[in-house]
């Protein structure tokens, strides 16, 4: 057949074009989707904005809020969220327009897109994917491009300055991020994130951090570089208040500003949430004799909802150790971020790589299986 | 529901493409492409193949792009400064652009369009690997040593690439010197002594 198909095209559209039958659960899936990872989206942001206060505050041996929607201050978020939404939107006259008043938007929508391949619990994913940890990391390194931009448009030096640190950090610590997340790949056998918790069901010694010392190394080296790549202390150096100002976020006020937060605190959410399901058990306690008879009971519901109560309160765990590191150590200098990176993490992590693919073989070789105790 | 985020796809896609020969300013252009290839990921998504829509974003929108807008920071001069066309350069580049157009239409109108009847298989990623490796029932032949070859070859490009681009730098004494090769006089800067 040659020329363009335009009868075929047109029969072709015709058929497919969708009824209502075919719109409304359509739509009624994808809004409830949203939703519920809209939430994942803003409330972790909320939460844990106030717990960083707290956090940072007990660290420096002060109480941080205390008034503010009674006595621990845990409605300082929402006031801060008013206030931000009273502000005047700003933007320099040097500005590149466009590409300013997007980038916030490129940062908030590529660390929602991110949550939709995360599960939260077992088989609760948006988008279940063989390939799901590879799609994840891959959306999830797009917020790069919209810090880059926010620093270029800005048309400001000290902006400028804070973009281009950051495109260098993401460059050196994209590679260790990958490597460090293929070894438990390798361990199980897939990238299905669903599949790669699911196989980490038993006692505490299933969890794939246990699962061989190089796993265990990864674990460690797999948490910092996600400090490095969600900019967080002490990495943030594209922010750097004490040379920069404020680094990318010098020129923008009111609610673009608070978007870059909102991002920013909710891929710390989704990195420790990854770190969970590759190395930490994903959504299971650890402890057989709880979510075994739980399996079984009531077509697995009960599992589910406790799944995702576990996954939420390790993620947490994770998130604060996040923020007990960024309180407790200094800001790196730009060159010592590059040697760190470049010079220790990447050898590490490709050491760390060779290592897992070789154990198994070497214990095959050794021991006659390839683990190092039987189950 | 498929036709019609195909459709959307697509013309986000399109307009990516319009977007970069439209706008006078380059890093505008990387944004631009950055929409149109990400709305290619898009629509390889949505026939189902996963793997390569992620490694569309990953490779194109996520590595080449930020080195583009990077480099292009580095070097761009003033914002909206719009690089000089001489006559020669626009009848070379019609030229050009006219013959690639061609090729494209007699290419496009020579495929049979025999449109797919069901989303391809969602398990992709396994039997990729399997083809690649040449590892059976997925292929005989194994991609691995001319894949292996070229990364080789792209590392040693950058080295070389860093290596000529770099300046020597020599510490004597109080003198820092910074040497290249095409600098007639070495640069010397006298550093300031330490407190």
């Amino acid at each position: 057949m040659s020329g363009l198909p335009l009868a075929d095209v047109a029969a072709w559209t015709a058929e497919r074009l969708p009824t209502a039958a075919d719109w409304l659960p359509a739509i009624v899936a994808t809004a409830l989707h949203v939703a519920l990872l809209g939430a994942f989206l803003g409330l972790p942001a909320g939460v844990f904005i106030w717990a960083e206060r707290k956090v940072s505050g007990r660290i420096q041996d002060r109480l941080g809020p205390t008034r503010t929607g009674g006595r621990f201050g845990w409605l300082q978020s929402l006031a801060d969220g008013i206030k931000l939404l009273q502000k005047e939107d700003l933007r320099p006259k040097d500005s590149d327009a466009v590409l300013f008043l997007i980038a916030p938007y490129i940062v908030v929508v590529s660390a929602f897109a991110a949550f939709l391949f995360l599960p939260f619990s077992r088989d609760w994913v948006a988008l279940s994917l063989e390939c799901g940890l590879f799609f994840a990391l891959a959306v999830h390194s797009l917020e790069v491009l919209g810090v880059v931009l926010a620093g270029y448009a800005s048309g400001s030096k000290w902006a400028l300055f804070g973009g281009m640190r950051q495109a260098a950090q993401l460059v050196s610590y994209e590679i260790p991020l990958g490597l460090c997340a293929v070894i438990p790949v390798m361990a199980v056998g897939t990238m299905d994130l669903n599949v790669i918790a699911e196989l980490q069901r038993g006692g505490l010694f299933d969890w794939l951090v246990f699962a061989n010392p190089f796993l265990f190394v990864a674990f460690f080296v797999f948490f910092v570089v996600t400090l490095a790549a969600t900019k967080r202390a002490p990495f943030d150096l594209a922010e750097a208040e004490s040379e920069l100002v404020a680094g990318f976020l010098t020129e923008y006020s009111g609610m673009r500003w608070s978007y870059f937060f909102l991002a920013e605190y909710a891929s710390m959410f989704f990195v420790a949430g990854v770190a969970v399901m590759l190395f930490l058990g994903g959504w299971w306690t650890g402890i057989p004799f709880i979510d075994e008879p739980l399996t079984q009971m009531a077509g697995g519901y009960p599992i589910r909802v406790l799944g995702l109560a576990v996954f939420i309160l390790k993620t947490t765990l994770l998130v604060v150790v996040q923020m007990w590191v960024r309180w407790t150590l200094p800001r790196l200098r730009i060159d010592q971020v590059m040697t760190t990176g470049l010079k220790y993490l990447l050898p590490i992590s490709c050491g760390l790589l060779l290592g897992a693919a070789l154990w198994p073989l070497t214990l095959a070789a050794v021991l006659g299986r390839p683990t190092l105790f039987p189950h | 529901m498929f036709t019609v985020l195909f459709v959307l796809y697509s013309a986000i896609a399109i307009g990516g493409a319009v977007g970069v020969l439209a706008s006078a300013n380059v890093v505008r252009m990387a944004v631009c492409l950055t929409t149109c290839l990400g709305a290619v990921s898009g629509l390889f998504l949505l026939d189902g193949a996963a793997f390569v829509a992620a490694a569309q974003l990953l490779v194109y929108v996520g590595g080449t792009i930020i080195l583009l807008i990077f480099g292009v920071m580095l070097t761009a001069g003033e914002p909206g400064e719009q690089p000089a066309a001489e006559a020669v350069d626009v009848l070379a580049a019609g030229l050009l652009a006219l013959v690639l157009g061609g090729l494209l239409v007699a290419v496009v109108l020579q495929i049979d369009w025999g449109y797919p009847s069901a989303v391809a298989e969602p398990k992709t990623a396994g039997r990729l690997g399997l083809a690649l490796l040449g590892t059976p029932p997925e292929g005989n032949v194994s991609y691995l040593l001319p894949f292996e070859l070229v990364s080789v070859h792209l590392l040693v490009v950058l080295v070389g690439a860093a290596y000529l681009a770099r300046a020597t730098r020599t510490v004597r004494g109080d003198l820092v010197e910074d040497v290249r090769d095409d600098a007639a006089e070495p640069v010397r800067h006298v550093m300031e002594p330490s407190a």
